[in-house]
């Protein structure tokens, strides 16, 4: 009895792998046309590869980064630098005097802060 | 006895995934001959019927499909992923149609002209009706054991148990398949055993 329960199902289980259902090919077809339609789609606006996005970089962040530079170099030359020059006063004075003589006779004043709204 | 062997190139399934998700379609045609047929194997027997079968794979490998560009290399396999993905439509199915009468696949007649061909058709149908007598989980465990030749760590990823508990389903299955044949023996020509 006992080699009679290892060896029915056994035998069955033989059988039933040789007599397996067959894949019908519409039904392949179908799978490869599901897999078709859930290829991903080519990108319109694909991202830029590791070459063009150093030629980007070359055409835009290295002027941009050397205009930054110019205009630090420039700032730090009018507030550090041009104050130290030793003619910067009399530079100033100058200005100033000059500004009185053009808003005297327009005014009437030569300082116009002193109006006294 | 034989039983299936699993294909060895299931090592390189992953590699398939990952050249379709780069849209190469031919490794999708792989694929589909490496996975589908074992699928609609195992789903067949699980439902018992062939046309909710072909549904079962075709929604596996469309979930495939679909997954393939986030596919993890060093995960499950595709195919032992499919087999789950497949197991939980069956079960979905068959809790769906729970109080209905199953009915018995169709089973594509291979040519039967000699009195052998037709024992061995007459073995095998009565071995689907007999897996589908058997409780669900013990039936996933003996088809996949024993007729589609995965191994029981596969079979346990599959089903979401531990190695022990396959083994033991896979036991009391056959014993249960042994039973249910039992009554059938001299029609079945295992008389002579």
């Amino acid at each position: 009895m006992r080699k009679t329960e290892q060896t029915e199902p056994d035998r069955s289980l033989a059988a039933a792998r040789d007599h397996a259902p067959q894949m019908p090919d519409t039904l392949r077809q179908r799978i490869l046309a599901d897999a078709r339609a859930a290829l991903p789609a080519a990108d319109p606006f694909p991202a830029p590869g590791a070459r063009q996005q150093w030629r980007l970089a070359w055409r835009w962040a290295v002027p941009g980064l050397a205009g930054a530079a110019c205009a630090t170099l420039a700032g730090f030359w009018i507030g550090a630098a041009v104050p130290l020059a030793p003619d910067a006063p009399v530079w100033a004075l100058a200005a100033l005097d000059y500004l009185d003589g053009v808003a005297q006779p327009l005014m009437g004043m030569a300082d116009p802060l002193a109006m006294e709204f | 006895m034989g039983r299936p062997v699993p294909e060895p190139a299931e090592m390189a399934q992953s590699d398939l995934l990952a050249r379709f998700a780069r849209g190469d379609m031919r490794a999708a045609e792989q694929l589909t001959d490496m996975i589908a047929p074992r699928l609609l194997r195992y789903a067949a027997r699980m439902l018992g019927d062939p046309v909710e079968a072909e549904d079962i794979v075709q929604e596996t490998m469309l979930r495939l499909w679909r997954l393939a560009p986030d596919w993890q290399r060093g995960q499950a396999q595709p195919l032992t992923w499919a087999f789950r993905v497949s197991t939980n439509l069956c079960t979905d199915r068959l809790r769906r149609r729970r109080g209905g009468v199953p009915e018995l696949p169709e089973i594509a007649d291979t040519a039967p002209g000699v009195e052998a061909a037709l024992m061995q058709r007459a073995r095998a149908d009565a071995l689907e009706r007999a897996l589908m007598a058997l409780p669900e989980r013990q039936r996933q465990a003996v088809v996949l054991r024993h007729l589609e030749g995965l191994s029981n760590p596969e079979i346990a990823e599959i089903m979401m148990v531990g190695v022990e508990a396959v083994e033991s389903l896979t036991a009391r299955g056959k014993r249960q398949l042994a039973a249910l044949l039992r009554g059938q023996r001299e029609e079945l020509g295992y008389d002579d055993a």
